[in-house]
């Protein structure tokens, strides 16, 4: 924003100037560097004072993307994503994004710009309700109705997105706001209250459980990386020993190379995983929600186990499953507390571990042939601890969570409460920009990849340091293996043999791409990915029959793994 | 059926957010009433009923967590009460 000439003050030496330039003032105040955004009519006001502003503004070409990079950046920093975008269609763009982040509780700010007050509620051009749009899918949501309360506003939007579980805040701002003169004045934080701390009798009580427990299991969720419980939960797992599993959002909370950690569990868990869950007379479930897609059939699920639940939400304990002992709060604080010594379990422990070992994946598959699977372990162990995979939705979402190694749960970038396709190429964007320096690798599919492809023109534009790898088995290739097992092969609507040339398509935009079909190629193709310092695309051909394995199948309990 | 009283902050959206809220997790509204706001703050009073197997106890930490809603109260059946959950705490902040 422009300096103000100095006699632009009023009476009590407030400057003034527009609601759009207390917008953009505001976010400067709070520290934000970048917004992901798209201009429009209702919120050109705020484009005209980000002219010579301290933002860096990312313009993206889909609002979709500038909601999934700006969740992307949020999951790194564990601070607000900021994205923004004018009202009608617009806004309706970011709500696939809103939803993402609130399903997977990440805290983002969205301002959409809104037709001016007095035509709120006519049906003027290019309104939309985004306010009772998004009511769902927000953890709160404000309107602004006059231009003095949008510090204020703004500011109390990022304490609320950011507080407790996290989640997206919406700020929709009429553009006569944006236009109104104002005294601006710095609005205070309030202070942010400490996450409420774990009862000492919860701790006890779950102390007693853990003490008696001859088989018990750490079933840990997304809320140990959102309650910056990484560590703790370490920790913990060092001291008691105690074999654990991980949702698909808690993939790298465990150290890789964990002794006791089993992967994680589900629908396309690991069986050493499901099997010690399904015999466990103890669950403890630590900022995990009970999720169908890990859980399988809910009243088959942990049947022998008795439940720790450990969350900071309080709303989430006893949602699907009762349970016998709550620990409602901080997770960092509660997993320190709880502290049980060494648990006598080891012939519980040592059948875990041999249950590991034995059903192992192995790489070795037939042909000569990309085998996905192999080439995702093969990049991120040579990526190292600054892998960062952002995925798409489908089987290769999936092989990435079975066969990547993660050193932090943030590295893994992936739509999972959601399970939206489109997510990976911008959400690679936000990481790639947030982090240079790592690895930040775009695991997509050919189905996924579409959905917001034009998003090449971003990464080409601003220089991002984004690998896509491309795994393209010319299908909607997880519908298809749904429609393979359990719908009789009635094959419907997943061929997508007609796919463009995507390297070519890559290179229209300007972006590096090159193309490999066979198992020699991997090698090379991994280190030219890592190597390069700009967007560069590896289009990689697969097997269209592979498919995702172990599998628990729909209505089944996670005791009924279905194998290649 | 039960009876369920909440205190609102009476600001913009957030009567549809709590009636929206009680629905989507699964709860039918039977009655209501609101009373006019009093320093910024008003009474809803409902009584509702679960579609299917819902927890009211639930209903009122999902309710309780947002951010308009200052208080929750859910006279319960003796039966019942032993049961349930500690109550919600109210949400962090007091309407301006
Ligand atoms: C926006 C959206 N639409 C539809 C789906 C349903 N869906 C889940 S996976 C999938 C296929 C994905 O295909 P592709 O990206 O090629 O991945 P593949 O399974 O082949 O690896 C579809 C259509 C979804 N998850 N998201
Ligand atoms: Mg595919």
């Amino acid at each position: 924003m422009t300096a103000l000439p100095a006699a632009e003050i009023d009476a009590h030496s407030r400057p003034l100037m527009t609601g759009a330039q207390a917008v953009v003032r505001t976010l400067e105040d709070l520290g934000v560097r970048r917004i992901f955004g798209y201009p429009g009519g209702a919120i050109m006001p705020v484009y005209d004072a980000l002219v010579g502003s301290k933002l860096e503004h990312i313009l993206v070409r889909h609002e979709q993307a500038a909601s999934f990079a700006a969740d992307a950046q949020a999951r790194l920093t564990g601070k607000a994503g900021v994205c923004l975008a004018t009202s009608g269609p617009g806004a309706t763009n970011l709500l696939t994004g809103i939803a993402n982040a609130y399903m997977d509780s990440v805290p983002m700010v969205i301002l959409t710009g809104q037709v001016p007050s007095t035509l709120m509620g006519t049906d003027a051009f290019q309104e939309v309700d985004v306010f009772g749009m998004s009511l769902p899918v927000v953890k709160h949501s404000m309107i602004v109705r006059h231009a003095e309360d949008i510090p204020a506003t703004i500011r109390e939007a990022f304490e609320i997105a950011e507080e407790g579980r996290p989640g997206p805040v919406l700020v929709d701002l009429p553009k006569d706001t944006l236009q109104a003169s104002m005294a601006f004045e710095t609005a205070m934080s309030a202070p942010t209250p400490a996450p409420s701390r774990a009862s000492d009798d919860s701790i006890e009580e779950a102390l007693s459980l853990l003490r008696a427990a001859r088989r018990p299991v750490l079933y840990m969720g997304g809320g140990i990386a959102l309650g910056h419980a990484v560590e703790a939960a370490r920790d913990f797992m060092a001291r008691t020993g105690i074999p654990t599993v991980a949702t698909l959002k808690a993939i790298g909370c465990a150290h890789p190379d964990a002794q006791n950690y089993l992967g994680m569990l589900g629908m396309h868990g690991t069986r050493a995983a499901n099997m010690a869950v399904q015999e466990s007379d103890l669950l403890i479930c630590c900022g995990a929600r009970f999720d169908d897609r890990a859980t399988g059939k809910p009243d088959q699920f942990a049947p022998h186990a008795r439940i720790i639940h450990m969350d900071l939400d309080h709303a989430e304990i006893g949602k699907l499953r009762g349970v016998d002992a709550a620990i409602r709060g901080d997770l960092q604080d509660a997993l320190a507390r709880l502290d049980a010594g060494y648990l006598a379990i080891d012939s519980w422990r040592t059948l875990c571990r041999n249950r590991k070992q034995e059903f192992a994946f192995s790489y070795d598959a037939p042909g000569s042939g990309i085998y996905a699977p192999g080439l995702l372990k093969e990049l991120s162990e040579t990526a190292g601890d600054d892998f960062i995979a952002a995925c798409d939705v489908g089987q290769h979402q999936m092989w990435v969570a079975q066969h990547c190694r993660f050193a932090r749960p943030e590295n893994h970038l992936t739509s999972a409460g959601l399970g939206a396709m489109g997510y990976g190429l911008p959400a690679g964007i936000g990481a790639a920009l947030e982090r240079p320096d790592s690895k930040v690798v775009t695991v997509t599919g050919d189905g996924s990849i579409m959905m917001n492809i034009q998003e090449l023109a971003t990464a080409r534009r601003y220089g991002v340091p984004i690998r896509i790898l491309l795994l393209d088995n010319a299908s909607l290739g997880l519908v298809r293996q749904w429609q393979e097992l359990f719908f009789d092969q009635n094959f419907s609507e997943i061929d997508l043999y007609d796919n463009p040339d995507f390297a070519e398509v890559a290179r229209a935009f300007g972006v590096e791409a090159f193309t490999i079909h066979s198992r020699d190629e991997v090698p090379g193709a991994i280190q030219r990915l890592l190597n390069a310092t700009g967007p560069i695309l590896a289009h990689c051909l697969i097997d269209p029959r592979e498919n995702v394995w172990p599998l628990v199948p729909p209505g089944k309990s996670n005791a009924e793994m279905m194998e290649d | 059926m039960h009876n369920i009283r909440i205190q609102l902050a009476e600001r913009e959206g957030a009567l549809v957010r709590l009636l929206s809220n009680i629905e989507r997790r699964g709860f039918i509204i039977e009655s209501l009433h609101k009373t006019a706001a009093q320093n910024g703050v008003t009474d809803i009073a409902a009584r509702i009923t679960p579609r299917g197997e819902r927890s009211l106890d639930v209903l009122t930490r999902q309710l309780s967590r947002l951010f308009d809603v200052m208080d929750v109260h859910t006279p319960m059946p003796a039966h019942m009460a032993s049961h349930a959950m500690p109550p919600g705490e109210p949400s962090c902040r007091q309407p301006q």
